[in-house]
């Protein structure tokens, strides 16, 4: 709620509240700034309440990303025996499941954001897109750590190999792209399941689905026309095989398919920020 | 003077039943129903008999600096005049103005996390009600004393009893820098010591310019605080005067 904010800064401004006086206005970003300190009390909140009262703690980050990367070596490499574009296997499913598990965090926290916040929101007037930005970033500290993981074993495993590549430096905007349709599609099912409560179980299989769609367990170059280019529609494709490209010089991606990557990202994104506004507007009388 | 806030014939529907729960099918029926009557030309009645008005057509004006209380029965609307204002919910028809920074208390303890510590909630409450930082570390003192908490102020929230939870919950709320401070019958539960504490504290705002709107149940504090009342019935403004007025009118109302 845009209009709150204004006033909670400066002073005395004037407030004028009509039916239709919050316009929609997804994209206020200096009002999100303003409200920083909330926001980062939101991520040191979610931080802080995942190892309260646990016996390992911050172990659990590094003890996942292992042992799914063992499993998925031993079905998928010595069982199944998938290509990896010639990247060692251990590498390239700990690559894809790191990538992975963040944009799972960002979809899943974001998705519950107007379920979870319902009592916060129906009381105060606190800008609402603060609760899906502070996921996304809460949801940035267990990836810091599990790539942090990843970077160890890879440092290990190409001792004397490790050549610096260019391409690290599209790692940033990969990430970036990673957020984005994480917190567009949470947001876009936060808003659909605050009115029909079911479409959570069609999410959580769609969810399983995207998993297979995306090259995470077998590389790219082994899709074939003419499925490569339905493949080309997932943002998710273009970060892994970056993500791959960045570390291994390895991937199959053509510049048409990053582009409409970012194409599929911002229309994710938006249409994320639009439902959302609309529906934290109407949410606090149906939910 | 200035005028705080003004109503100006505000109403708000909600639909009655389920809401939530309403189905796709529903939905379509609804529209197959929008666009039928449209075709036929027909002007689309809204039926009446599953939309209840919690506030009808109300207009009011307070004055900055004034102590306003709010009474009235079980859903007469207060609680929804209310979330008016603080903006968390908008009016189906008419407009509200409010000059000045509004805080506002609907319920205690919002975005309180059990598990963290009474000095964590203070900083999360705090700014959830639009706080910043500096504000907070000023006042943070000032909260904890009043709330009479000290020794347990690292204490996760969750094993606190309800009186101390709503001590701590309503010193942070009643610590905000405001113009405007929306209170909603929330001091119901503590004990009377505490009581007498707030009252003493809002009545020291209000001397200092605070504007009050205050809706409780309990009409010895609004006699206490407010200057004016005004009762709401079925969502329209029954009376709206002094409050010694006021709050005969609303007695006799009751005994009859």
């Amino acid at each position: 709620m845009a209009a709150v904010g204004d006033t909670a800064q400066c002073g005395c401004r004037v407030r004028k509240i009509t039916r239709s006086s919050p316009r929609i206005r997804p994209f206020d970003f200096p009002d999100l700034w303003r409200w920083r300190y909330l926001i980062y009390l939101f991520v040191k909140r979610d931080f802080a309440v995942y190892f309260q009262q646990t016996v390992l703690g911050p172990l659990w980050y590094l003890l996942q990303p292992l042992a799914s990367t063992t499993v998925l070596s031993i079905i998928f490499g010595r069982i199944a025996r998938l290509p990896t574009d010639s990247i060692p296997p251990f590498l390239f499913y700990m690559l894809g499941g790191v990538v992975w598990s963040y944009f799972a965090d960002c979809f899943t926290r974001t998705s519950h954001a107007l379920s979870a916040s319902a009592r916060e929101f129906g009381n105060a007037a606190f800008p609402r897109l603060t609760v899906p930005v502070a996921a996304v970033l809460s949801a940035l500290i267990q990836f810091g750590v599990q790539f942090a993981l990843f970077l160890l074993i890879y440092l290990w495993y190409m001792r004397g190999d490790v050549h610096v590549s260019v391409n690290l430096l599209l790692l940033l905007p990969a990430m970036a792209q990673l957020a984005l349709v994480g917190m567009g599609g949470g947001m876009l099912v936060a808003a659909l399941t605050s009115k029909y409560r079911d479409l959570s179980h069609l999410v959580g299989f769609c969810i399983q689905l995207l998993y297979f769609c995306t090259p995470l367990v077998y590389p790219l170059s082994m899709v074939q026309e003419p499925w490569r280019r339905l493949y080309g529609y997932n943002p998710l494709t273009s970060v892994v095989e970056i993500f791959r490209r960045a570390f291994f010089s390895a991937a199959s991606l053509t510049a048409d398919e990053y582009y409409i990557g970012w194409i599929v990202t911002a229309a994710i994104f938006a249409g994320g920020l639009v439902v959302f506004n609309i529906v934290e507007k109407k949410c606090i009388d149906t939910v | 003077m200035s005028n705080a806030i003004s109503i100006d014939g505000v109403s708000k529907q909600y639909r009655l039943g389920k809401i939530g729960s309403g189905y796709l099918f529903q939905e379509l029926h609804g529209a197959v129903r929008c666009l039928s009557a449209l075709l036929s030309g027909k002007r689309l009645t809204q039926t009446t008999t599953d939309r209840v008005n919690a506030l009808d057509n109300v207009s009011l004006t307070v004055a900055e600096g004034e102590a306003v209380g709010i009474i009235g029965r079980n859903g007469s609307g207060k609680s929804t005049l209310l979330k008016l204002l603080a903006g968390v919910t908008l009016p189906s028809t008419g407009a509200i103005t409010t000059a000045g920074r509004a805080a506002s208390l609907l319920d205690i303890g919002i975005g309180f996390q059990d598990d963290l510590s009474a000095r964590e909630n203070i900083f999360l409450n705090g700014a959830i009600l639009g706080m910043t930082r500096r504000e907070l570390m000023h006042r943070f003192d000032d909260i904890v004393s009043f709330s009479g908490i000290e020794r347990f102020i690292g204490t996760p929230v969750k094993r606190f009893s309800s009186g101390m939870y709503i001590r701590l919950a309503f010193s942070i709320a009643i610590h905000c820098t405001a113009d405007i401070l929306l209170i909603d019958e929330v001091l119901a539960v503590a004990d009377r010591s505490f009581i007498g504490q707030c009252r003493r504290r809002l009545k020291e705002l209000s001397e200092a310019g605070t504007t009050l709107l205050i809706v409780s149940h309990n009409l010895p504090t609004i006699r206490d605080l407010c200057s004016r009342t005004v009762l709401l019935e079925g969502g329209r403004v029954a009376a709206d005067d002094e409050t010694a007025r006021v709050l005969d009118l609303y007695r006799s109302g009751a005994a009859s």
